[in-house]
């Protein structure tokens, strides 16, 4: 055996070895992308050892030795929400400092992915229940308190909120705030048009549009009449097609007995819903070619367009020319709820004080800073927020609804995302395909058969399929 | 009885303990290595025989179901597809281009101009690729991107380099293109200097031609520092993420879903869908992918220098 050779013999055997014992090893450490934070959060100081239970009188709570609370958030727009409430809540708990930690939403809930299981993450960490269900069947995040289960059955929150946050037949979370559409317009271009009153039926919402959108002398679109979300990373540009596709009374998915599902976006009104799209990108009214969401709007390229309150504050901030130019105005029959509540970690050094915390956001001034600040709308639905509207009236379309409006919250199944994100996969494809499928109702009612056979075999992959 | 190995034989048995301290010398780093690439690598592959939705045990065995379930799973076809078709482009324009740019700059353009045009082609390699990325984003936008204006002075229409599929794709090509070349032409550059001019002082004096020099003496000699370049190119460029996440991360007529790639598909399967061991055995065909071709340009390439 020559030397060479028994250099590569012996590197050879060390590697398999290692492999061996590597992958062989215990643990369920994983690698975790970098997440882009805005601050990072420090490890909590001054645990006082077994935390009090929930029931102990409020006062000791936090105890007297320092502590600083962790709060975990997806919305970077409510870190000074969570900072404000972490100034009044030390006025009577001088003991407790607070850091906040928040990036991007898909960032965040990588960083979540990782942290909560080896029991990094914040002592209050703010995400969907849909999305935590899968780190509340491992036994990650702590069950609510008594009192807390009692205050969000018992009427403060409107019964699709509550919904939002059941999973496997408890409660889980308590909702901070929610997000639900509404349709933003623009008062000037709606005069300039002639039109006299803002849109109350899906009808009135094309035929509008189509008045609104202007073009250049060659033929460019300049301002579209209705701006739809058709591209972007992410769920989002299917959520915006579920909201429309609420206003004919159909679904993504409809649970079709008690924890089993089936897809409902390919009947006839998801065909219709698909060919408005396109025949609004060939009639020129929206185009994939120009800026489209809040930014479109705020910049005037954009006459209506669907989208949470958040926007209102930013408008404020971006485009203080447009404030008192433009209106809210609900959907006509419904739109979705989704509510983004507070869970502890069950591995938190600081449990009973960040209950303590989380009973201190839902308390209506914490709750009526949060949309003042972030635009985001309170979770509960028993605030008095009568000074608020009078003083903004822009937000009346996410407060004033037609008779028979319903808010459609979350599936409760773990992977309702994937579902989400590849329908929005094909959407977005065929969208930029909308020149072929114009005016072709048997390709568009084929291709929307396809994506529901393929939203069905997700679901039968997870057990919860329901033909 | 001259070749190497009898050569190694002719060693006598007392220098094995020089070659004992460089084991001992290259044990950290090897072990370093084996830790942080061997080991996962391992893992990864172990991962792919799971069933493993990253937040729970592994404890669900499905052996070869991952591999077979992507062969029929659109997202990965379609990602093996653009991934495939942009690796080839970047590759294949990268390297020519810094091939010409490298000739250019080694004989015809030297000195400080030779010095300041090197240090501006590779400046796009300094930049990080996020903020790049941005930039070229507003570049490719279809109503105010400069690329469109500037086409519009020559008479081409308005392109949708961020709307249409194929266009899309294209755009990424052209940054990462953008971003690749100053890098490659570098390194060809160091290896074109390297070769003696005695070469090519004696083709002049034999008549041949400055393309002739280039393509029979240059070229040949470089081999090894091409074949090096397009390897890297090619690895790298099978890796693309990066610039697809990040056009994609805005609703703003990004290409988003119409420029998937395989690290893209990767990503987005274990960290957004949870399916872990999906996303391992997607990675192991990832890396099935560039080693074969790796292979194939050593043995296309070292053939030709030798």
């Amino acid at each position: 055996m020559t030397r060479p050779r028994a250099w590569i013999k012996t590197l050879a055997l060390v590697s398999t070895l290692a492999i061996v014992v590597g992958a062989c090893s215990s643990g369920t450490a994983t690698q975790a992308p970098t997440a882009a934070a805005s601050t990072t959060p420090s490890a909590a100081a001054g645990s006082t050892g077994p935390a009090p239970s929930a029931s102990a009188a409020a006062v000791n709570a936090c105890g007297d030795a320092p502590v600083t609370l962790n709060v975990w958030g997806g919305y970077p727009e409510v870190d000074a929400v969570y900072k404000l409430a972490g100034e009044n809540f030390k006025k009577t708990h001088p003991n407790v400092d607070f850091t906040v930690f928040s990036t991007d939403l898909r960032g965040f809930e990588q960083k979540l992915s990782t942290a909560l299981p080896s029991k990094t993450a914040g002592d209050v960490v703010v995400r969907t229940t849909n999305f935590l269900s899968r780190f509340i069947d491992q036994g990650l995040l702590a069950p609510l308190p008594d009192d807390l289960k009692t205050f969000v059955t018992g009427g403060a929150y409107d019964p699709a909120i509550v919904a939002d946050n059941t999973y496997a037949n408890k409660n889980w979370g308590v909702p901070l705030f929610i997000g639900t559409a509404g349709i933003y317009y623009n008062t000037d271009m709606f005069t300039k048009a002639g039109i006299t009153a803002p849109p109350t039926t899906m009808d009135e919402i094309i035929a509008d549009a189509k008045k609104l959108a202007v073009v250049d002398a060659s033929g460019s679109l300049v301002t579209s009449g209705l701006s739809l979300r058709l591209s972007g990373q992410g769920s989002g540009v299917a959520e915006k097609f579920w909201i429309l596709l609420l206003q004919s009374g159909r679904t993504l998915i409809k649970e079709t007995s008690p924890g089993k599902w089936q897809a409902d976006f390919n009947g006839p009104e998801g065909v219709k819903l698909f060919q408005m799209y396109v025949d609004l990108l060939k009639a020129n009214i929206d185009s994939l070619n120009i800026d489209s969401d809040a930014k479109a709007f705020e910049t005037k390229a954009t006459a209506m367009f669907l989208r949470e309150a958040w926007v209102i504050p930013e408008i404020a901030t971006k485009a203080p020319a447009l404030v008192g130019h433009y209106q809210t105005i609900s959907p006509p029959v419904g739109s979705l709820v989704t509510s983004e509540s507070m869970f502890v970690p069950a591995a938190s050094p600081n449990a009973a004080c960040a209950w303590e915390f989380v009973r201190f956001l839902k308390e209506q001034e914490q709750q009526i800073s949060m949309v003042t600040i972030s635009g985001w709308l309170p979770a509960r639905k028993d605030l008095d927020l009568t000074a608020f509207l009078a003083a903004n009236p822009t937000y009346a379309g996410f407060f004033t609804h037609p008779a028979g409006f319903k808010l459609t919250y979350t599936p409760p199944i773990a992977e309702f995302d994937e579902i989400e994100t590849k329908l929005a996969t094909h959407l977005v494809a065929a969208y930029a395909d909308f020149a072929n499928l114009a005016g072709q109702p048997d390709k568009i009612q084929t291709l929307l058969n396809t994506w529901a056979d393929e939203t069905n075999s997700i679901l039968k992959t997870n057990g919860h399929f329901g033909g | 009885m001259n070749s190497p190995l009898a050569a190694v034989r002719r060693v006598p048995r007392r220098t094995w303990i020089r070659y004992r301290f460089v084991f001992l010398v290259l044990a950290p780093v090897m072990a370093l290595f084996i830790y942080l690439r061997i080991v996962p690598a391992g893992q990864a592959l172990l991962m792919s025989l799971f069933d493993w939705g990253l937040i729970k045990p592994a404890d669900h065995f499905v052996g070869l179901d991952n591999y077979v379930n992507l062969l029929s799973d659109d997202n990965f076809r379609l990602a093996f597809m653009n991934t495939t078709f942009f690796a080839v482009a970047t590759t294949v324009i990268s390297v020519v281009l810094a091939l010409a740019l490298a000739a250019l700059l080694a004989r015809f353009v030297t000195g400080r101009i030779g010095g300041a045009l090197e240090l501006l082609y590779f400046a796009p390699v300094l930049v990080s690729m996020v903020p790049v990325t941005l930039g070229w984003r507003e570049i490719f936008n279809y109503q105010h991107g400069i690329l469109n204006s500037a086409l519009g002075l020559v008479g081409i229409s308005r392109q949708a380099w961020l709307s249409d599929p194929t266009m899309a794709l294209v755009g990424v090509v052209i940054l990462s293109v953008w971003k690749q070349v100053g890098y490659n032409m570098i390194i060809l550059i160091v290896g074109m200097r390297a070769i003696p001019h005695v070469f090519h002082e004696a083709a002049a004096v034999d008549g041949a031609s400055a393309w002739q020099q280039f393509r029979w003496i240059t070229m040949p000699l470089l081999a090894p520092v091409t074949l090096f370049v397009v390897v890297i190119t090619t690895i790298s460029a099978y890796n693309v993420f990066t610039q697809v996440y990040v056009l994609a991360s805005d609703v703003q007529g990004a290409p988003g879903q119409l420029v998937r790639v395989l690290v893209y598909d990767i990503f987005e399967n274990g960290f957004r869908f949870f399916k872990m061991g999906y996303a391992s055995a997607e990675a192991m065909y990832l890396f099935a992918v560039i080693l074969v071709l790796t292979v194939i340009q050593f043995r296309f390439l070292r053939g030709s220098a030798e």
